[in-house]
């Protein structure tokens, strides 16, 4: 033995992309995490991650690097880090990482995720909710009626 | 409108109404009423999600905050119910078919779903029930059919349990106080006369009856069915008493506490606050009391508020928590200067900090409020029945 070797893990993405993760990045996720333990698998771990693809997997993964080491920075410092990151994700990675966090049960980054979503909600129109997110407008046109007439003055 | 029908399909395979069910309501719960009212009008999936009852067992009435109810009226028969959301310092109109319009109502107390309107034209109570969308007419009161301005709003409470509602009133029959309750469940008033309390009492009702120079009496209720009501006469400190060319408005808040609002006259009819501080009545351990000052609205919170009016009401509503070590309140000050009304949120939290709620116009055509035909605070609307 030489050195203390850093324990680490392979995950591998939907599209059969590996990535070889320390132990502690990985076990952000409480998925990965009761996956190792339930395995009791000690070396050259190789855990396949359905439903991620190798892109959302990497930006994943950066966030669970950053917050594997969360206690070497200040909290505001943190709280920087996650603004940032998340402003950066288009709406389609938002939608991913939502997915994703969900799936792999990491918890601050669902929450970051539906944070941002509530916030691109807020304030907005009916219809620019719709053209945001691209919803159909799937109402009849008297279930419509009848929302407008019953809300009139909230959705002028 | 057709347009938006047409709209091409999504060009990803996510979307957002397509995220796992757990997801969408994590977004939800972190949205405030207003924008919840109107998500139910994007998409038929929406509204359902709204309507969810897994999402309305999450959603509670913490997480949507304090309302001020503002009932305002555009013509004799034609009124408009809105909803002022504090959390997110926005504006929300209520069904307004819902309202008894033609009764010529004014707005006395709200709580929970339920809405208690006094008809002047009818002389009757009206309650509505949020809801079950439905108008009841309560039974008269014991003391006959009265005008809407025989209503003292610190002389009365409603308390909300669900779908049922308990609606009490305090009044000196002769000199002698009385407690009248009318109970939903049963449909019936019920009165009982107050007695002189000898022990000291917390918790339950307070209600402001009378003042005589420098003593205040009180009737207080409750807190369990079976408590009789009982009468309390604290003290006024000679500090409670206004000093030269200075005015005090009372708002009592129904907790036992109340806040004054010191004004001074800045030229004819126009006035400017100098000072709002809260107080509490301190028991002594033989019975009696005194009102004391428990918290003042600092300086720098005052300098938000300090606008000139003409006439002004309030109210106020508290939330003690911890026998009374934890005090979170909030008042709101309705004025009018020239036609023209303005209102003031002022909230104080648990730690003790004063903040001042900025309160935008009801809508973008109009700066201010007509016609204001009552006001209301609730804690505990939960606004679902909007959804």
């Amino acid at each position: 033995m030489v050195g203390v070797k850093k324990k680490m893990v392979t995950l591998v993405s939907s599209d059969g992309v590996e990535f070889v993760v320390e132990k502690r990045v990985a076990e952000q996720s409480l998925f990965i995490k009761n996956a190792l333990n339930e395995g009791g698998v000690e070396e050259k771990v190789m855990i396949p991650i359905p439903k991620v693809t190798s892109d959302t997997l990497s930006s994943v993964l950066e966030y669970c690097e950053k917050h594997a080491s969360a206690t070497e920075f200040q909290e505001n410092e943190i709280e920087e880090w996650d603004k940032e990151y998340i402003e950066k994700a288009d709406l389609d990675l938002l939608y991913y990482l939502l997915q994703a966090s969900y799936s792999m049960s990491i918890m601050g980054l669902m929450e970051l995720g539906a944070k941002k979503v509530a916030s691109l909600i807020r304030g907005k129109s009916p219809q620019e909710i719709r053209e945001l997110f691209n919803i159909k407008n799937d109402f009849t046109p008297e279930q419509e009626e009848e929302i407008r007439r019953e809300m009139q003055w909230n959705y002028e | 409108m057709d347009g938006d029908r047409a709209a091409p399909p999504s060009s990803t395979a996510v979307g957002l109404c397509l995220l796992p069910s757990e997801l969408i309501h994590e977004i939800l719960l972190r949205l405030s009423l207003p924008d919840l009212v109107l998500l139910r009008a994007v998409s038929r999936t929406l509204s359902s999600f709204l309507a969810s009852s897994d999402f309305r067992r999450l959603y509670s009435p913490a997480s949507s905050g304090p309302c001020l109810f503002v009932l305002t009226k555009r013509f004799p028969r034609d009124a408009f119910l809105r909803a002022f959301h504090a959390a997110s310092s926005r504006w929300l109109c209520l069904p307004s078919a819902l309202l008894p319009s033609a009764a010529d109502p004014y707005l006395l107390a709200a709580s929970g779903d339920h809405l208690l309107f006094a008809s002047n034209s009818r002389r009757e109570l009206l309650a509505l029930n949020l809801s079950s969308r439905s108008i009841t007419t309560l039974p008269d009161p014991p003391l006959g059919p009265r005008r809407t301005s025989s209503w003292r709003r610190s002389g009365l409470k409603l308390i909300s349990d669900d779908s049922h509602f308990r609606f009490l009133f305090a009044e000196l029959v002769g000199d002698r106080p009385f407690l009248f309750e009318y109970s939903s469940t049963t449909g019936t008033w019920r009165s009982s006369e107050a007695v002189n309390s000898l022990q000291p009492t917390r918790g339950g009702v307070w209600f402001n009856l009378v003042q005589f120079g420098n003593e205040s009496v009180i009737l207080r209720a409750g807190p369990s069915d079976e408590d009789h009501p009982v009468i309390l006469r604290p003290r006024l400190s000679a500090a409670l008493i206004p000093r030269q060319g200075e005015e005090a408005l009372r708002v009592y808040g129904g907790d036992g506490k109340m806040a004054v609002v010191r004004s001074t006259a800045l030229g004819m009819g126009v006035r400017v606050v100098t000072g709002v501080e809260v107080w509490g009545v301190a028991l002594a351990p033989a019975g009696g009391g005194e009102w004391e000052m428990v918290a003042a609205v600092p300086e720098e919170v005052l300098e938000r508020i300090r606008r000139p009016f003409g006439v002004m009401m309030g109210c106020m509503e508290e939330e003690t928590e911890n026998e009374g070590v934890i005090m979170r309140l909030r008042i709101v000050l309705v004025s009018n200067l020239e036609g023209s009304w303005d209102i003031t949120w002022l909230g104080r939290d648990g730690s003790g900090r004063w903040v001042w709620v900025p309160v935008p116009g009801p809508d973008s055509r109009s700066k201010g409020f007509f016609n204001m035909a009552g006001i209301a605070l609730s804690s505990c609307f939960s606004g679902l029945s909007l959804l």
